[in-house]
């Protein structure tokens, strides 16, 4: 009797246990998977906007202005200075590949020697709250603008830019952040 | 009660060890997690504080550059403190000029290095006076570029069309026409005006005398005339009598060309010299004549003259105090450009020609000027370094009245006085550097600034009277390749300008005259630039700044901004920047004290906390900006480290042609800025700065003059030093020695033997 009430009383305890390790472990997995997708959307909206700081404001194309925007950026950066004269770099481009989902940064784009690094393949398709419906739904000034979208103003550029990741139980987490950078070499090419 | 089997004892125990030591670890990973969360949020946040304190970092020592510093904030032995970090940032000069600064910040754990390269800019300061500027007539300010083509190039083509001479114009033309044309001009559709001298010796006729048929205004038969540029015959060489017509009413005007025998290659350049000048005068110009001379034989003047063809754009009119306009009604100067000042409007009530005028400020008045570009006030007042004369003898007295003109030759020359008499004329052929204290040309006189084959500096030390009715000829281009400069000279005791330019000249060129006041009269036309400490202008007035070479502002040019690696020594991972440089927090000064001054030379009048005026020249370290209360006057002298560690100076009001500089010699930092002496006899056996001025003095001189023309000796006061010249600077020296005096270079040879430096190299 003694044992039975034991092993009853051990097993609920058990389960209780269970219950409250899986539920931190639930809890401690979305905090990771939130901190995750936070933090590489930091340190990519960081990159873009590096890259884009040190780029001749001249090279940056195309040229798109809000409401239109863009999900991919071609650009020079500033190598150095060679006899008084800026040393441009051969083309850069950042940009968002929409079928793959992902972010990525070439050199000498559409040439044969193209390289390209990916920086994230958890971009969402579209910017948080914004819909294919021409229309600007979440209210960003944009319209139908994608997971990374670039909207150049002047000689600043304002980066958006929202991460997803998809679980297994159909949950999801995502996080949207943006910043304005502004294009520090403004010299002709 | 059953007793326990002894084997069962402590079982709970373990349970509850294994119960303890799983949620423990659970918790430590738990907290590792979140911990290496927190430190790399931390470290996020701490880089991207580091990234804006290192660009702080460069925005202070970009200003330092534009305060005319070195840049140079700090050192990593000796940082500066901003924010949560410390930062300094490394100034170096470029040989092209430039100046890198790389801006290294560390908060916590965060790093950054940034760099700029900046091209420290020519300061354009236009049309500017220290004092205040009192415009009381119409003016027209414009500006161009004659790096990209002439004056008259930039006026818009729809501008460019000869304005319609009204018929009050005509009749005053019409009036003046029997006193004969000002001398050096004729009238005619395209005014060109030949050299008088030349088209008398020529012809044998009274070019300036030439009559306007009053029947038909503005035809008239102008003198034959050659078209050339020079000595030589060229195939489009032309000799022609005009005569150009402009009827009463109707069609357009036109001109008749007569071809006519050219005149023999000798007659051509008997007492020529190659030297035919032409240059070309507006029909403005003339209006003005005919509204000046109607003025002075006190008729009535109908109409206030157009101001003429414009740019329409790019004037630059500024001044240390205020611009102050103080006008009849009616009369609308006319500004294509900016003001940079303080601006005040004053309406002059006149009841009569005669009275006199009764000023009052009305604020509810609207401003009665065209200005169409910004009006705003100096964000820094510019200061205008004091002109230095260079050490010419300059003892003899000339009074110039011979047909033949007197020609300056190129290279040094001083005189104590020239005076140019009625229809004589004197020539300063370029590259020259000349100095003269009283400079005067009496009506009829023509003096020649030729700057065909090089340029021409003027240094005038006593007054400078360009009569009415004289002629100042300049070549057209680059107003760089024309400088007068004028030394302190106080108005005489009527309170008269002891600059007076009344001349009759289209001037291409830049007049500085930091403590001296400048009258610019009507007929003389400025394209270029004006610094005096006061300016005032003649009725009618044209000034047409010239931006070549100059940006309009003296904000130096960003020309790259990149992220640099770190330095080696602050790679690592430490928390405490202070530890990581091994300084103490309480040693690291503030970010806006942490300019290097070591190596700026000040020139200041101050007053002090006693309310005791006092002076000092001498490095800026060595003021103790706290004693000071006020500042009545500052020059600063910067100078930018070479990337090869030696030092050099240039000059904020000037171009960047640098003289090298020691830093290793710890007494040049001592050295006052003095006045160098007049000769190299002259030297001071105080200490050596003296001796190493007057070394760089001529050096500067002489290498600026052979190798890029007169460069203004206005920063010449800024190569305060002399360096061991290497054989690229001895042969740069040597290439130059024609245009030194040899007692000149001599002395630097001896005083470069004292110093130390080898001479095998000398040539």
């Amino acid at each position: 009797m003694e044992v039975t009430l034991g092993c009853a009383l051990l097993s609920v305890v058990a389960y209780k246990a269970h219950g409250a390790m899986r539920s931190a472990s639930d809890g401690l997995d979305q905090e990771t998977q939130r901190a995750f997708i936070e933090d590489q959307a930091r340190r990519v909206l960081r990159q873009v906007g590096f890259a884009i700081m040190g780029s001749n404001r001249e090279s940056l194309l195309p040229s798109s202005t809000a409401p239109s925007s863009t999900n991919d950026l071609t650009y020079r950066v500033n190598l150095g200075i060679q006899d008084g004269a800026v040393v441009w770099s051969d083309l850069n481009k950042v940009a968002m590949d929409p079928e793959a989902l992902r972010v990525f940064h070439a050199t000498n784009p559409g040439d044969t020697d193209e390289q390209r690094v990916y920086w994230t393949n958890l971009v969402a398709p579209y910017l948080e709250g914004e819909i294919p419906n021409g229309m600007d739904d979440n209210g960003n000034g944009l319209i139908d603008e994608t997971g990374l979208s670039f909207a150049i103003n002047g000689n600043s550029v304002t980066i958006f830019l929202t991460l997803q990741r998809l679980m297994d139980d159909g949950t999801s987490f995502v996080d949207t952040v943006s910043t304005v950078v502004t294009c520090r070499n403004l010299g002709e090419e | 009660m059953r007793r326990r089997c002894p084997a069962q004892r402590g079982s709970a125990l373990v349970f509850a060890l294994i119960t303890v030591t799983v949620v423990a670890t659970a918790g430590a990973a738990y907290l590792q997690y979140t911990t290496s969360i927190s430190q790399q949020q931390v470290a996020t946040v701490e880089n991207r504080k580091a990234f804006y304190v290192a660009e702080a970092g460069l925005a202070e020592s970009f200003r330092g550059v534009r305060l005319g510093r070195t840049g140079t904030l700090g050192t990593q032995a000796n940082p500066a403190r901003f924010g949560d970090g410390v930062l300094w940032v490394e100034a170096v000069q470029m040989p092209t000029g430039q100046v890198r600064m790389t801006s290294t910040a560390l908060v916590g754990q965060g790093r950054a290095s940034l760099s700029y390269v900046v091209q420290p800019t020519e300061s354009n300061l236009g049309i500017f006076s220290t004092e205040e500027m009192v415009i009381d007539d119409v003016i027209l300010v414009d500006g161009y570029n004659s790096d990209e083509g002439s004056y008259a190039e930039h006026i818009p083509s729809d501008m460019a069309l000869p304005e319609p001479i009204p018929a009050s114009a005509r009749a005053l033309l019409s009036e003046i026409s029997s006193e004969g044309i000002p001398k050096g001009c004729h009238l005619g559709y395209h005014n060109w005006c030949i050299d008088r001298y030349a088209h008398d010796e020529l012809y044998g006729e009274a070019a300036t005398t030439q009559p306007i048929d009053p029947t038909n205004i503005l035809t008239a038969e102008a003198p034959k005339y050659y078209l050339g540029d020079d000595d030589k015959e060229d195939d489009d060489d032309r000799y022609e009598s005009q005569t150009a017509y402009l009827p009463d009413s109707g069609s357009e005007p036109w001109i008749s060309y007569t071809s006519l025998e050219p005149p023999s290659f000798e007659d051509r350049n008997t007492g020529l010299e190659g030297d035919v000048a032409l240059w070309r005068a507006t029909l403005d110009s003339i209006y003005e004549q005919a509204r000046r001379t109607a003025q002075q034989q006190g008729d009535a003047i109908p109409m206030v003259p157009p101001v003429g063809n414009h740019t329409g754009r790019d004037g630059l009119l500024g001044s240390a105090d205020r611009v102050t306009f103080q006008l009849d009604s009616g009369e609308i100067p006319e500004i294509y450009g900016d003001i940079q000042a303080q601006v005040d409007f004053q309406f002059l009530e006149t009841s009569d020609s005669d009275a006199a005028s009764e000023e009052s400020e009305d604020p509810g008045q609207p401003l009665q000027a065209t200005v169409s570009g910004d009006v705003h006030g100096n964000p820094t007042a510019p200061e205008l370094p004091q002109v230095q004369v260079p050490p010419i003898p300059a003892e003899t007295h000339v009074v110039q009245a011979d047909l033949l003109p007197l020609t300056i030759p190129t290279g040094m020359s001083g005189y104590a006085s020239l005076t140019v008499e009625a229809d004589a004329e004197a020539i300063i052929r370029g590259p020259a550097t000349v100095v003269i204290g009283q400079l005067t040309l009496q009506p009829g006189a023509t003096l020649t600034l030729d700057t065909r084959a090089g340029e021409v500096a003027l240094f005038v030390t006593e007054g400078m009277d360009l009569q009415p009715g004289s002629a100042t000829i300049t070549t057209e281009g680059p107003s760089r390749d024309l400088a007068v400069q004028v030394a302190a000279i106080e108005n005489d005791a009527e309170g008269k300008a002891p600059v007076q330019l009344n001349a009759f000249s289209q001037f291409h060129g830049s007049i500085y005259a930091p403590e001296t006041e400048v009258f610019i009269g009507s007929d003389f036309e400025v394209f270029g630039r004006v610094m005096a400490r006061k300016l005032s202008f003649g009725p009618g007035a044209r000034l047409h700044v010239d931006h070549a070479g100059t940006q309009g502002s003296s904000i130096p040019e960003i020309i790259s901004w990149k992220i640099v690696e770190l330095p080696a020594q602050v790679k690592g991972m430490g928390r405490n920047p202070y530890d990581i440089l091994g300084v103490s927090r309480d040693s690291v000064g503030l970010l806006q004290d942490s300019h290097d001054l070591s190596n700026v030379v000040i020139d200041i009048s101050y007053l002090d906390k006693q309310g005791v005026e006092q002076t000092y020249s001498g490095v800026e370290a060595g003021l103790d900006w706290d004693q000071v209360l006020s500042v009545a006057s500052v020059q600063r002298v910067p100078t930018r480290k070479l990337p090869d560690g030696r030092f050099a100076g240039y000059g904020t009001a000037s171009d960047n042609t640098n003289t090298p500089m020691d830093p290793a010699d710890s007494t040049a930092a001592d050295v006052p800025v003095e006045d160098p002496p007049a000769a190299a006899g002259d030297e001071s056996t105080e200490e050596d700065g003296p001796i190493r001025r007057e070394v760089a003095w001529h050096v500067n001189g002489g290498i600026e003059q052979g190798l890029d023309g007169m460069k203004g000796y206005m920063h010449s006061r800024f190569m305060a030093y002399y360096a061991p010249y290497s054989p690229e600077e001895w042969a740069l020296m040597a290439a130059t020695k024609p245009l030194l005096a040899p007692e000149h270079f001599q002395y630097i040879v001896d005083a470069h033997t004292a110093k130390g430096g080898d001479t095998s190299l000398v040539p």
